[in-house]
Formats: structure tokens, sequence, C-alpha cells
């Protein structure tokens, strides 16, 4: 009796050391297995700190949980995945991923803290307007008298949605009018005027190539949707000197009789951070880039300029930013800028120094036009357009620059891709929660611009949501247009 | 001899306590303005960037304001026309005249009205853009 007791605790045992066994080495296996799939960190966008216990989905069963360290593994077949994440606190969000057989893929999630539970200050307002500059930084130059790559231009949007109209945007029977208090004289501090005619733009002093003005009224956009003002001729210089990237425009929404409906501010982000002369010597950068050129081209561009002719580089290298054609078999501005610098960006300690190297040409260590979103998770210049090389090849592959870029698509799931066939800033939301919704509010009006998508680190695009909603998050809250609605999915 | 050592010790801490004072608390509103077109008007736009709020300065570095601020007008001469202050803020009306310049092919001096806003910040005052 004891005999056999003993056989079936030993028999026990033994099976129990064997599964126990089993179970470890499966583990084992499958964490040292994990040779196709995705893996990455979680962290928190605003602190950086990692996020444990974040649930990764991948759509189907296979889910994976954030460690304390905010590193997650999830093994998976070949294919393209639309993974969701969420954690306690935290937005849930959405990346898609491509896995490759054999390739465990990188996928990093920054999670943003979960929305607040405030009032909506729009919600008693009678009127939310929506105001946005189109790209989130327009490049412009401190002198004009060498050449001209771009001229002082930019470009204001305004949406307006009365609280207690069902209706769409409002599009008629108001006035927009957008001016700026500190920028009202630009001629003060740029010459662009004085060589404008030089330059083919036959336009009065303070008047935009477009023939804008620093104030005025905005018109209907061209989708019927809401206002803009193409072309605004401001620069970084306020009135008094000051150098400010990122100059405010006021915004004022009346109705026929004039009563102010409503107010709003917003960024015109405009930046003459141009460090030509990281590369080209402090004395007098302009003059050694039209010396190269001749140099290399053969031009006579310096000559030109000591005897009063200037030329826009448009001119003869297409750039689509003007409409400008260019010259037959001569490289568009894009492509030559990039493609003749790409192998130079060392060439001085200060340009190898500058992070990222593109702020050595885009604004720049002090303007920092990329500051939204992306910027604050972690993502870089190189993550959406590419390196100079790959700016370089696309060119050349026949990618159209200015009417061809990043697309949210590629990194967001399917709920926050652009239109088909349309820029991030001409998109409009096409999946709303009501059907009359879709197709009526600009992407940007939600999201802000490219560059400075919210939640922005730079307080000045955050004018918006703060004066809506309330906070700085892209605008998220169903009161923010509407009375008596209950709170649903923007993108459902 | 001890009424006048008195006097002396009295006459030093005044002195001592109107002396450091001054020095720990910063530019009225009044004194800012001034100090910021002065600064602008001798070219010395290291002083003149002193004069920003800090949220300024964390964004603009001193070298780039003054890289900038070199390509823009100079400051020939200031007037203040008018200057409110409240608590915490003050807004200050001024006519400035910027100097004609050739970059700008300005033959004669060009005179503008800016409304410049002050914010109370430690002891003092600064220009707020």
């Amino acid at each position: 009796m004891m005999k056999s007791k003993f056989k079936f605790k030993s028999k026990l045992s033994f099976i129990l050391v064997l599964a126990l066994a089993l179970v470890v080495s499966i583990a084992t296996f499958a964490s040292a297995a994990t040779t196709t799939g995705v893996s990455g960190t979680v962290k928190n966008i605003d602190t950086g700190a990692a996020i444990a216990g974040a649930t990764i989905k991948d759509g189907s069963k296979t889910s994976a949980t954030s460690d304390s360290l905010g590193n997650y593994t999830l093994s998976e077949a070949a294919g393209n995945y639309t993974l969701t994440i969420s954690a306690s606190g935290f937005q849930t969000t959405s990346l898609i991923s491509t896995v490759t057989s054999g390739v465990v893929t990188n996928v990093n999630f920054s999670l943003t803290k979960a929305y607040g539970t405030q009032t909506i200050p729009a919600n008693s307002s009678g009127y939310s307007v929506f105001a946005w500059n189109d790209l989130g930084m327009h490049c412009d130059q401190d002198d004009y008298s060498y050449f001209s790559v771009l001229p002082p231009f930019n470009t204001l949007h305004v949406q307006i949605k009365n609280l207690n109209d069902t209706s769409g945007m409002i599009t008629s029977g108001v006035n927009v009018a957008y001016n700026f208090p500190k920028k009202t004289n630009s001629t003060l501090h740029t010459n662009f005027w004085d060589y404008a005619a030089k330059y083919g733009w036959n336009v009065p002093a303070n008047t935009g190539i477009t023939g804008t003005l620093l104030a005025g009224n905005m018109q209907v956009d061209p989708k019927n949707l809401g206002f803009v003002a193409t072309g605004i001729p401001i620069t970084p210089y306020d009135d008094d000197g000051t150098w400010d990237p990122y100059g405010a425009a006021n915004i004022t929404v009346t109705d026929a009789s004039n009563t102010v409906l409503q107010t709003a501010t917003v960024a015109a982000p405009t930046s003459t951070e141009m460090d030509c002369k990281n590369c080209h010597g402090t004395t007098n950068p302009q003059l050694d880039i039209l010396q190269k050129h001749d140099r290399d081209n053969g031009t006579t561009l310096a000559t030109d300029q000591a005897s009063g002719i200037v030329h826009q580089c448009s001119e003869c290298h297409s750039d689509n930013a003007l409409g400008a054609p260019g010259k037959a078999g001569v490289e568009s501005l894009s492509l030559a800028m990039h493609n003749f610098h790409k192998d130079k960006m060392t060439t001085t300690t200060i340009a190898a120094n500058t992070n990222p190297g593109c702020y050595n040409c885009h604004p720049g260590p002090n303007t920092q036009c990329m500051r939204g979103i992306m910027e604050k998770a972690s993502k870089t210049c190189i993550d959406c357009h590419g390196d100079m090389n790959k700016m370089t090849t696309s060119l050349q592959g026949g990618r159209v620059a200015w009417l061809q870029e990043p697309k949210c698509g590629d990194c967001h799931d399917a709920k926050h891709q652009e239109n088909a066939n349309t820029l991030y800033r001409n998109s409009t939301l096409n999946n709303s929660p009501i059907s009359k919704m879709s197709g009526q509010l600009y992407c940007e009006a939600c999201h802000n611009s490219t560059h400075g998508e919210f939640v922005s680190s730079n307080v000045k695009d955050s004018t918006i949501p703060q004066k809506l909603q309330g906070d700085e998050y892209w605008i998220w809250n169903c009161k923010v247009c509407h009375t008596n609605k209950t709170q649903k999915q923007m993108h459902s | 001899m001890k009424k006048n050592l008195i006097y002396i010790l009295a006459l030093s801490v005044f002195v001592i306590f109107s002396v450091s004072g001054c020095s720990a608390k910063g530019p009225n509103p009044q004194q800012l303005v001034d100090q910021y077109f002065t600064s602008a008007q001798h070219q010395d736009y290291a002083a003149t960037y002193t004069c920003y709020d800090s949220e300024y300065q964390k964004k603009v570095t001193k070298d780039e304001f003054i890289k900038h601020r070199k390509e823009a007008s100079i400051v020939q001469s200031y007037k203040i026309i008018k200057l409110d202050t409240q608590k915490d803020t003050a807004k200050a009306s001024v006519e400035i005249t910027f100097a004609a310049s050739e970059k700008f092919k300005r033959t004669e001096p060009v005179t503008i009205r800016v409304e410049e806003n002050l914010v109370k910040e430690g002891n003092g005052w600064k220009i707020k853009v």
C-alpha cells in the first residue's frame, strides 16, 4: 500500500516537473523565437517615461503588454497590421506596421494623456472659429538684393460653425477680417519691395505677390467650406524690429450688420532662419552662393547682381511653391538643392553639428519648425520626408515637390488617412459620426498644420484649442461645434 | 562723539539699503521701455535682448536675435506716447523713428507707432512678444 502510494506520488511529481519544464521551455522558446513580428517601447509623450501595462493589439487575438521598461514584443506572421494601443490614463491610438518574414519591426508608441473633463468654453460662445496656417512654416529672406528663393508669403485659413445651427460650416452672410497687430508694415524691415519688380512681381509695397495685403478680408475658399487669405506678405519682423517667427493674426468674424460674432488669434509662422552662412561664410553668404553657382554651372549671376540684375531661382529651376515652370532640362529647385547639397552637409563643423541637419537650410535651431505632436513623439524630419538622398531619389523618380508630400496614412490607421490623392492640407474629415459632417471640416481645422500638429510644443500654436476647448489637444470634443450632442469618436 | 557715530551708522545703513534695493529691483515699466529702445538706438542688441521676457529668450538665442536684429532697421529715435500700468502687465504706446537706410533704399527716416506689451517678471518688467 505504502509502496503504491509512494509510486503514485513519485509519478505525480514527475508529471508536475515535466509540465513545468514544458511551460518554461515554451515560454523561453516563445520569447527567444520572436524572429518575425513587432517590438518597441511605449512612452509618455510629455515626460518620456516608460509606460508599463499598456496593451498592444493587432486587430486579431494577438496582443502584448508592455513591461516595466515600456518594452513589448508581438510575434506576428508576415503581413500588414494595424496596431492599437491602450493604457489607463492615456489616449488610445493606432499605427500601421508591415511585418516582413524574419524581421522584427520596430514600432514605438508615445502616448498622450487622456482628455480632461473641463467645461468646453466654445459651447456657450455661439460661434466657433477654427483658424490655421497652411504649411506650418513659410520661409522668407532677410535680404533680396542678391537673389530670391521665396517672397514674403503666408496663408491663413478659417472655418466657422454656428453652434445653434445644424447646417454645415458658414461661408456666407459673414465677413472674416484678419490683421497682424504687431506686423503692420513689412517694408520697415525687408527690402523685398525694392526688388520685387526686378523679380517680375509688380506689386505695391506691403502687397503680396498674390495681391493680398497685411490686413484685409478673407475670401471664400475654393471648396466653399471656409475662408482663406493667400500670400499675406508678412515677415518674421514685428514693426519694432523684434524677430518673431510666430507672429499672431487676429481674426474677426462679423455679420452683415457689422456685429462681431466671434474672434480668434492664430500664428502665421514665417522665418528667415536659413543658415546658408553655416557653409557659405558669414561675410557675404549670398554672394558666395552666386559665385559658386557661376563656377559650377557657367552662369553669370554674380556679375549680373553687380550690374543690378537679380534673379529668382525659379527663373530656371521649376518651383511648385510659386507655380513657376522653370526651364526645360534644369532640375526643379527642390531637386537641385537636395541633390547638390546631399554630400556637403558635413563640409563645416557647424553644419555637421546642426541637429537635425535639415535645420541648416530649413528653419531652424531657433525657429523650431518641427514642433508638433510628431516631434514630441520623437519623430524626425527624416521619418516622414526621408534623408537628402531619399529626397533626391524620390524627386528623380518622379515625385512632384510640394504637390506630393508625406502621407499621414503611411503610418496611422485607415481612419486617419488623407482623402484619396489629396494632400493633408486639403483633406477633409470623411468618417465622421454624423454623415453630414463628412467633407465639411478640414483636417487642419482640428489638427493644425503639418509641423505644428496639436499637441504642439509651441504655445503660440495652441490658441485655437485653448479658446474653444480649454486644452491644447486637437479638436476632439463635440461640444465645440454642437450645443447638445453627446460625445462620440470624431473618426468612426 | 557717540552722536556722530550713530549718525554715521544710520547714514551707512540707509546708503547700503538704498543701493542694494536699487540693484535687486528691476526696471519699472518706463525704465524698461527706455532701456529697450535706447539700447536698440545704440545698436547694443545684446542689451536689447535682455529686455525680452523669459518665454522669448527660451525660444530665440541671444546670438540669433542679434543676427536678425542687425538685418532690421536701425532705431533713430523714439517717444513714449502713453504708458498704462496694471498690476502685472503694462502697455506702452511708442512712436519709433527708423533711420534712413541704404539696404532698404530709404532716403528719409520713417516713423511708426507701436504698442509694446510688458509683463512683470521676477523683480522687474520685461517686453512680451
